[in-house]
């Protein structure tokens, strides 16, 4: 038995307790300068209802806010890991394969497309409900899911299917455009509004379906932790050792397009935390096996989102900053920092 | 003419010189029954929908004038190609409701009835600041918020804004009337809570078909019911499809003034018939 | 009487896509025990060969027969355990160190997680020792030369565990001590372990050097089968090779 101080334990639990320091403070900062105690005494469940704005506040805007962050952080980090071990390419993320593309195509379709064809501006005219929106993003994100999968039984490598999905995002950023092109100013900066991906879009009663949609597409990468290390070596390495690689990297590829699905329906696009995650918990872990930094992922994947979230609502403005420019602010950096490291590790030795 | 914008043409019909229309645009968003059937019956032609003008349609119409909304870089490029005359129509700027109703006698001059709208303004002004003054009696001034959060952002009517001086010449007090802005802005969603959480009433207006209550306006974000002016029923509610609000409601500010009194202080207006807005039923 | 461990017959190889085999039927048998050179010029076939028997791509015609058994009919995992193979690719992951790069060569013994038990955490540490290469524990692959890359991809295959081991081009990309190096190694495996070891190469003067048997191909021809001295005593090099004589100008020690 291994001491259980050694570097990983430590790096694992100084993670988990920065995620919990995150979550803590996205619970107690927002927008509105809430005092301390009043927020620890919502939290302990000592405010019922005493008319207070605190209690809606943390309860219903927070809590459910927070909530979304940490799962919206993990999944995406999750998919990412998995896209970048899929194709062996650092620059993999969810949306690499145009299924977040996919997604604004729902939504386009529905906000910009839909009020046209019946004559009413989406929007601002109010029939489109969160709900209508998380619908058309799942079934745009799911439909081009499809057409990967399909062309992915096709074609015979994993190369030509990077392409090819890459084709399906121009194509539907293209159709994207269209409707933009047609449509009316209100509907259009619904549509914009969309695109900068928020956090709150989930409340309570949803929370517990995008968890489990979230939390079943992780268990089911946590499945695949020694096909995803096989794939590292290599297909014809990947083979050998005994699995059936085509069907591996389509499991991995529905696996990381539905949890891309399920944030992008529930949050909206959100980038960079796909693509800087794994990244960051390799560099910090030191470690490209599967078993722990599909935990790593997590784990960081839900501070970063919980950072940039944090981020976002920054006391002082009574305004919050879009999700999505934050993560790319924030996610861009990472991954140069990481790159630059990376030659230092390597050139000074 | 070719009136592209419906605060443009609406006037024209109640000065009865609707007949100097020739041209409109987005006519699928037209509520008003006589401009639609004018659409139907090809006296009047749509130059534009969704966004984009058919300027081959407008250069054959070959209007006198075309009264347009100026876009930020000014005339739209696809208009200027036209060398026809033009008038930029920004009314939509005007704070004041009457200043956004002033507007109908330049139409009263292009369209030669200029004595008819400015006897049709005055009689509107005088209603109003009847109402107004009415109104500023009151002794308890109900607080009010409006629209609705999207993808994470709240625009609300700045406190500068033509529904925030609407809001306070009805009697009411508006949450944002401290702001500075005349346009909306986005605020977080909890910085509405925290300010508009218990104020009395909110204000939406929409253009649904169907079915719309506050079960609704639930199912479109849960955080909507933390708001005690939802818990207490209090929504006020303008169905512009129904009422054609954005058509007539800048020519009528009155109508929309007295809509609200008869919400906030119903004592001051008996038997009001709500013309644009009213309390969603529960 | 005894069959051998590996048994070619009438083996047609190439791509189904192409028109004609690459070369003519091969018919052809080896031992455990063994260390096999497969020689030929660019294109004669080699890589096909080696992906034919490792089971990546699969015959055109003929049987490919490994301890009594089709090896069309033994499924992806058993093969897993009796042929291990080293590519010309190697991993390219960052963080990827040595010592997990040969641990994978456990995967087919381990259970689902992957996680390796005792014994095979002394196999791998075994594997990496006999492959000279202990000394880079907790090094990472990107960091390696290509000697070191090479011996790593070895130690894997030997981590493997089964008494075949395909190596594709393993000499390539070495400097002449750093090839020799490799074939005393192969010919370690070979002898101690009891492993029927077969690789391409083009390096033929160490190939000559040490290899037990030469597996001589050409495009239109028969594999041709023998010791390195009775093919340098014959004329097959220049003719498989399409050269002349002075080319394979060297000696044998």
């Amino acid at each position: 038995m291994k001491n259980i101080i050694n570097p990983v334990s430590i790096h694992l639990i100084a993670q988990f307790l920065l995620l919990f320091l995150l979550f803590t403070a996205n619970l107690f900062i927002g927008s509105v300068d809430l005092p301390f105690e009043e927020v620890w005494r919502v939290l302990s469940g000592r405010v019922t209802n005493d008319g207070s704005p605190a209690i809606h506040i943390v309860m219903q805007y927070r809590l459910p806010q927070t909530i979304t962050a940490v799962i919206a952080g993990s999944s995406l980090a999750v998919a990412g890991l998995l896209m970048q071990t899929l194709f062996r390419n650092p620059l993999a993320d969810p949306s690499i394969l145009g299924i977040s593309s996919g997604a604004s195509l729902g939504v386009a379709v529905l906000l910009l497309v839909s009020g046209s064809l019946i004559g009413s501006n989406s929007v601002a005219d109010g029939w489109v409900s969160q709900m209508g929106l998380i619908f058309a993003a799942f079934i745009g994100a799911t439909a081009v899911l499809g057409l990967i999968s399909w062309l992915g039984k096709i074609l015979s490598n994993i190369v030509s299917l990077l392409i090819a999905g890459i084709m399906i995002a121009y194509v539907a950023g293209a159709l994207v455009g269209i409707a933009k092109y047609f449509s009316q100013k209100e509907d259009l900066q619904a549509f914009v509004l969309w695109g900068l991906g928020s956090f709150s879009n989930v409340g309570l009663s949803q929370l517990p379906y995008f968890a489990f949609g979230s939390i079943t597409g992780i268990l089911m990468a946590l499945l695949m932790i020694k096909p995803l290390n096989l794939l590292l070596l290599g297909e014809g390495y990947a083979a050998n050792l005994g699995i059936n690689v085509k069907r591996v990297q389509m499991f991995v590829l529905v696996i990381a397009g539905f949890l891309t699905a399920i944030v992008t329906a529930y949050a909206g696009p959100v980038a960079f935390i796909g693509l800087a995650v794994p990244h960051l918990a390799r560099n910090i872990f030191r470690t490209s096996n599967h078993g722990l930094l599909i935990p790593a992922v997590i784990l960081t994947g839900s501070s970063l989102a919980l950072f940039c979230n944090l981020i976002a609502r920054l006391p002082g403005f009574d305004t919050s900053l879009p999700v999505n420019a934050v993560t790319s602010l924030i996610g861009a950096p990472i991954v140069i920092w990481v790159i630059v490291r990376r030659k230092h590790l390597f050139t000074n030795e | 003419m070719a009136a592209l914008s419906s605060t443009q043409w609406g006037p024209l019909i109640k000065l009865d010189r609707v007949q100097v229309v020739k041209g409109v645009s987005e006519s699928a968003f037209i509520a008003d029954t006589l401009m639609n059937q004018l659409v139907k019956r090809g006296e009047v032609v749509d130059l534009a929908s969704d966004g984009q003008y058919d300027i081959e349609k407008l250069m054959v119409m070959k209007p006198e004038v075309i009264l347009f909304s100026p876009d930020p870089t000014g005339v739209p490029t696809p208009l200027k190609m036209t060398g026809l005359p033009m008038i930029a129509w920004p009314d939509y700027f005007e704070t004041d409701p009457l200043g956004r109703t002033e507007w109908m006698k330049i139409l009263g001059v292009l369209s030669g009835v200029s004595q008819e709208s400015v006897v049709l303004f005055d009689s509107i002004a005088t209603r109003y600041e009847q109402l107004k003054s009415l109104a500023a009696r009151v002794t308890e001034r109900p607080v009010v918020f409006a629209d609705k959060a999207f993808a994470g952002q709240w625009y609300v009517p700045g406190g500068k804004s033509y529904m925030s001086q609407i809001f306070k010449d009805a009697g009411a007090t508006y949450v944002f009337s401290d702001n500075e802005s005349e346009a909306s802005f986005p605020l977080d969603i909890e910085t509405i809570l925290a300010k508009a959480g218990d104020a009395d009433y909110w204000r939406i207006a929409q253009a649904a078909r169907g079915q719309y209550g506050y079960a609704e306006i639930k199912s479109e974000n849960e955080i909507y019911a933390s708001f005690k002016a939802f818990r207490d029923h209090k929504v006020i509610y303008c169905n512009s499809f129904e009422t054609a609000y954005f058509e007539r409601g800048p020519l009528e500010p009155h109508l929309i003034l007295a809509d609200f009194i008869a919400v906030f202080n119903p004592t001051l207006i008996t038997g009001h018939k709500p013309v644009f807005h009213q309390l969603l039923k529960p | 009487m005894k069959q051998p461990f590996l048994q070619i017959q009438k083996l047609s190889i190439g791509y189904r896509n192409l028109k004609n085999p690459l070369i003519l039927p091969i018919d052809v048998v080896a031992e455990k025990g063994q260390l096999i050179a497969l020689i030929g010029s660019n294109g004669s076939g080699k890589s096909t060969l080696l992906k034919t028997l490792s089971g990546i791509i699969s015959p055109l015609a003929g049987h490919i027969i490994l301890d009594n058994q089709s090896l069309e009919q033994i499924s992806s995992y058993d093969k897993s355990l009796l042929v291990s193979v080293v590519l010309t690719s190697y991993p390219t992951d960052f963080f990827l160190r040595v010592e997990d790069v040969v641990a994978m060569g456990r995967y087919p013994y381990v259970g689902f997680w992957g996680r390796l038990r005792g014994n095979d955490r002394e196999k791998v540490d075994q594997c990496m020792s006999v492959c000279g290469i202990s000394h880079l524990k907790g090094r990472m692959m990107v960091d390696l030369s290509d000697g070191e890359r090479q011996k790593t991809m070895i130690a894997k295959a030997l981590a493997q565990d089964t008494p075949i081991m395909l190596l594709d081009e393993p000499t390539a990309f070495l400097d002449y001590p750093g090839k020799l190096e490799l074939m005393v190694l192969l010919k370690t495996l070979a002898i101690r372990e009891g492993k029927l070891i077969l690789f391409s190469s083009h390096d033929l003067e160490v190939v000559f050097k040490k290899a037990d048997i030469i597996w001589l191909i050409a495009a239109q021809k028969k594999l041709l089968s023998a010791s390195p001295a009775s093919i340098l005593q014959s004329n097959y090099l220049p003719e498989y090779f399409n050269q002349n004589q002075q080319y394979f100008d060297f000696k044998l020690d």
